[in-house]
C-alpha cells in the first residue's frame, strides 16, 4: 500500500491523518477504534508491526502503533491519560507484540489487560513496583 | 617459584569478560584469536573458568548488575592475576559517562594493572596491553 | 525437568550465562521462556539528556558490530525531523558505510555459527577474510569498528578517489571469499546435517510474530528496507533482495552469504554513481518541535529509530527497536519440538545481538534453581 492508500483506510478508525514525506503517515486514534483499525490493518494483510512505542507526554502517556504497509509506515497514536492507562492487548491482531506489550508495561506503567505473559521482561524481580523509568518523574 | 612465573609468562590463560559493553571491544579481542593475530602463537589461551586464568581482560563500562558477577569472578581468579581494562568503558564509561545504570570505572572496583584504551583498541593494541600485563604476574 | 540455557549478555561468541528458560522431556524442547535482561545502559533515557551531536556518538555505541545502522537511522529520524537534507555525494558514502558493515557482520555471524557447530576451521577462516573489510573500514573512514561514515547532515568524511582501486581489490576477495563460502555450506556434509533441517521458522510464524531480517528472508519473507523505505542511494542502485524457502538454519546461512555477494555489487555500483560535490549539509543546534521516523536495514533486519524534538537542542524522546528484539519471539517456534543439542546454534541462527536489545533495561542476572548447562557442556552434546 502506499501513502494515500494507508491514509484512505485509516480515517475510517482515526483523526488527524497526516501524510509526512514519501512514505510515512501519522495518524491519531482513541480507546473506542484502536482495535477495529489494527485488525482492519491486519485484514488487509499488513500483519507487520514495526514495534510500539511509548512515552510520557506530561499529561497523558502516548502509545504509537508502528505498522509496516508495504510502501509506508503507519505510526498510529493512542492517547491516555495518566489516570486511565488501561488498553487491552494487541496480541490476537498482531502476535509479535508480545514483547512490545511488556516493554510498555514496566517502562511506562500502562496496564495491558489480557496480555498472555505479563510478567517484567528486562526489569529484574526486586526492581519496585511503581518505578516506571520511563517516565520524566524518574531521574536515576 | 622461578619456573612458575616462566610457564605463566610464556602461556598466559586469558578470562575475557563483558560487563554490558557495545561488542566493540570484544570482537576485537575474539579477533586477536583469529588467523591475522593470532594469539594463540604467543601461547595465549582464552578459557571459560576464572580458576585457570592468569589474565582477566575486562571490556565495558561495568553495568549495575554485571558487577556482582564479575566481583564474584575477581574473587574466584586465583593470585597472581592480572587485570587489563580494554576499551574507554572500563577506563572511564566512555560515552555512557551519567548514565544511571552504569557504575564503572573499573578501577573504582578492582585494582587494575594495565589500561588498553581506544574505542574499541585495535587488536594489536590489546596485545600489547595483555604482553605489558605479563610481567606483573611475578610478584 | 527444566534447565537453564547460558548465552552471553551480549553476543553468542561469549562465555556468559542467561536468560532462556528450556523445558525439556527427555531430550526433546517442549517450552522455551524467554527471560531477556543484560546489560542495560539507559541509552534511551541519555538521549534526552544529550544534544543531537553528542547523542549521535551515543546512538552508534548501541551496538559496536552494527555501529553504522544505528547512527545512520538515528541520523536519518533527526534529520527528517530538522527538515535536513543529505547531499548526493553523502548518500553514496553512506551506502558503502553500511555495505562494508553488512559484509563485516554477516562473516561475523558465519564464524560464530561455524564456532557453535563445532567448525573451528571454518570460523577461523571466515574471521581471516573478514579483515578484508575492516580494512577497507579502516582505510576509507579511519577506523575498523566505529568507523563513523556517517554524520549528521552527511557523511563525516570524504572517500578518496585514490583508495578505489584498493577498495575494488578487496571486493574482489570477498566476492571471492563468499562464493567459496557458499559452496563449502551447501555441500559439506557436517554443515548440512547440523544446519538442514534444523530450527525451521516457517513463513507463518515469522510473519505473525514479525520477525525481520535474514531470519524472515531465510522463511521466504520478502521484507528489506532498503528496497521498502530507501534511504540513502539504495533507490537508485539496483539489487536482489535474498530469499530462501526453508526457513532452517542452513537457509538463514544462505542468505547472509548470499547477502554478501549483492553488498559487493551495490558498493560497486555506489563507487561508478557516486557524483560529486559537498558531503555534509549543516544541521541547527535547537531543532523546532516534529517527530519521525527513521529505518534502515541493518545486517540483522530492520532496525528503527523514532525521534520527537522540543524545539532545543535534546531530544524529547528516542525510541530505539533493534532487529534482535523483533526476532526473539521467532526463538520459540524455532526450539520447540528439537533438541538440546540444537540450542547453540539455533539461538546463534537469529543472529542475536544482545547489545542491541537490552540498551533500554535494567539487567539482573538471576541464575534459577534448575540446572545450569555452560555453553562447552551443550556444544559437546553434539559431538
Amino acid at each position: 500500500m502506499n501513502v494515500n492508500e494507508v491514509a484512505r483506510l485509516i480515517k475510517r478508525y482515526a483523526d488527524d491523518v497526516k501524510i509526512v514525506g514519501a512514505r510515512q503517515v501519522f495518524a491519531a486514534t482513541d480507546k473506542e477504534r484502536y482495535l477495529e483499525a489494527l485488525t482492519a490493518l491486519r485484514d488487509n494483510d499488513l500483519k507487520h508491526l514495526t514495534t510500539i512505542t511509548g512515552a510520557d507526554r506530561g499529561e497523558f502517556i502516548e502509545i504509537i502503533y508502528h505498522i509496516h504497509c508495504g510502501g509506508a509506515l503507519l505510526n498510529l497514536k493512542l492517547a491516555l491519560p495518566k489516570t486511565d492507562l488501561e488498553i487491552e492487548t494487541v496480541t490476537d491482531i498482531f502476535p509479535g507484540a508480545i514483547l512490545y506489550e511488556r516493554d510498555l508495561m514496566e517502562m511506562l506503567g500502562v496496564q495491558v489487560k489480557g496480555h498472555p505473559d505479563p510478567r517484567r521482561l528486562f526489569l529484574p524481580d526486586d526492581w519496585p513496583a511503581g518505578k516506571f523509568p520511563l517516565r520524566k518523574e524518574v531521574k536515576k | 617459584m622461578g619456573l612458575m612465573y616462566f610457564f605463566r609468562r610464556k602461556s598466559p590463560w586469558i578470562l575475557h569478560y563483558n560487563t554490558g559493553s557495545c561488542n566493540g571491544c570484544d570482537i576485537e579481542v575474539v579477533a586477536a584469536l583469529t588467523p591475522r593475530y593470532d594469539v594463540e602463537r604467543l601461547g595465549m589461551v582464552r578459557k571459560g573458568s576464572p580458576r585457570h586464568a592468569d589474565i582477566l581482560l575486562v571490556t565495558g563500562p561495568i553495568t549495575r548488575q554485571s558487577k556482582d558477577r564479575f566481583l564474584r569472578i575477581y574473587e574466584q581468579t586465583p593470585e597472581p592475576k592480572v587485570v587489563v581494562a580494554v576499551g574507554n568503558c572500563p577506563i572511564s564509561n566512555c560515552v555512557f559517562n551519567g548514565c544511571y545504570n552504569v557504575v564503572g570505572p573499573l578501577d573504582k572496583h578492582v585494582p587494575v594493572d594495565v589500561y588498553v584504551p581506544g574505542c574499541p583498541p585495535i587488536p594489536e593494541a590489546i596485545i600489547d596491553g595483555v604482553l605489558k600485563a605479563l610481567p606483573r604476574l611475578k610478584r | 525437568m527444566t534447565f537453564i540455557l547460558p548465552i552471553g549478555p551480549q553476543h553468542p561468541a561469549l562465555e556468559e550465562p542467561t536468560h532462556f528458560r528450556i523445558e525439556v522431556k527427555g531430550e526433546e524442547i517442549v517450552g522455551v521462556d524467554l527471560r531477556l535482561g543484560y546489560a542495560h545502559r539507559g541509552i534511551e533515557k541519555a538521549l534526552t539528556e544529550r544534544s543531537y551531536a553528542h547523542g549521535f556518538y551515543l546512538s552508534q555505541r548501541v551496538c559496536g558490530i552494527c555501529n553504522a545502522t544505528h547512527s545512520l537511522a538515528f541520523t536519518r529520524a533527526v534529520e527528517s525531523v530538522a527538515g535536513v537534507e543529505c547531499p548526493d555525494r553523502a548518500r553514496y558514502i553512506r551506502v558503502i558505510d553500511g555495505e562494508l558493515e553488512r559484509i563485516h557482520s554477516h562473516l561475523l555471524w558465519a564464524g560464530i555459527a561455524a564456532h557453535e557447530i563445532g567448525f573451528t576451521t571454518l570460523f577461523m577462516l571466515l574471521w581471516r577474510d573478514r579483515e578484508h573489510a575492516l580494512d577497507m573500514r579502516e582505510l576509507l573512514f579511519g577506523h575498523r569498528i566505529y568507523a563513523t561514515g556517517t554524520y549528521l547532515g552527511g557523511a563525516r568524511v570524504d572517500i578518496e578517489q585514490k583508495h578505489i582501486p584498493q577498495l575494488t581489490r578487496a571486493l574482489a576477495e570477498l566476492e571471492k571469499s563468499a562464493k567459496h563460502y557458499i559452496d563449502v555450506c551447501t555441500s559439506d556434509r557436517t554443515v548440512i546435517a547440523r544446519c538442514s533441517g534444523v530450527g525451521v521458522l516457517t513463513k507463518k510464524d515469522a510473519r505473525e510474530l514479525c520477525a525481520v531480517g535474514p531470519t524472515a528472508r531465510a522463511s521466504g519473507v520478502d521484507f528489506d528496507i532498503r528496497r521498502d523505505d530507501p534511504y540513502a542511494a539504495y533507490d537508485e542502485i539496483r539489487f536482489d533482495v535474498v530469499t530462501e524457502r526453508d526457513g532452517d538454519v542452513l537457509a538463514k546461512v544462505v542468505v547472509r552469504l548470499r547477502e554478501i555477494l549483492e553488498s559487493v555489487e551495490i558498493i560497486r555500483q555506489a563507487i561508478d554513481a557516486m557524483p560529486k560535490g559537498p558531503i555534509r549539509a549543516k544541521f541547527p543546534e535547537n531543532v523546532p518541535e516534529n517527530e519521525a521516523v527513521g529505518r534502515v536495514e541493518a545486517p540483522r533486519g530492520e532496525l528503527m529509530y523514532y525521534v520527537r524534538s522540543n524545539g532545543t537542542n535534546k531530544p524529547e524522546r528516542v525510541r530505539i527497536r533493534t532487529p534482535s528484539y523483533a526476532n526473539w519471539p521467532s526463538i520459540r517456534p524455532m526450539l520447540v519440538g528439537g533438541t538440546i543439542a540444537e540450542i547453540p546454534i539455533v539461538v546463534a541462527s537469529i543472529d542475536p545481538c544482545f547489545s542491541c536489545t537490552d540498551r533500554v533495561t535494567i539487567v539482573d542476572v538471576k541464575t534459577g534453581k534448575a540446572r545450569i548447562m555452560t555453553k562447552g557442556e551443550l556444544r559437546g552434546l553434539q559431538k
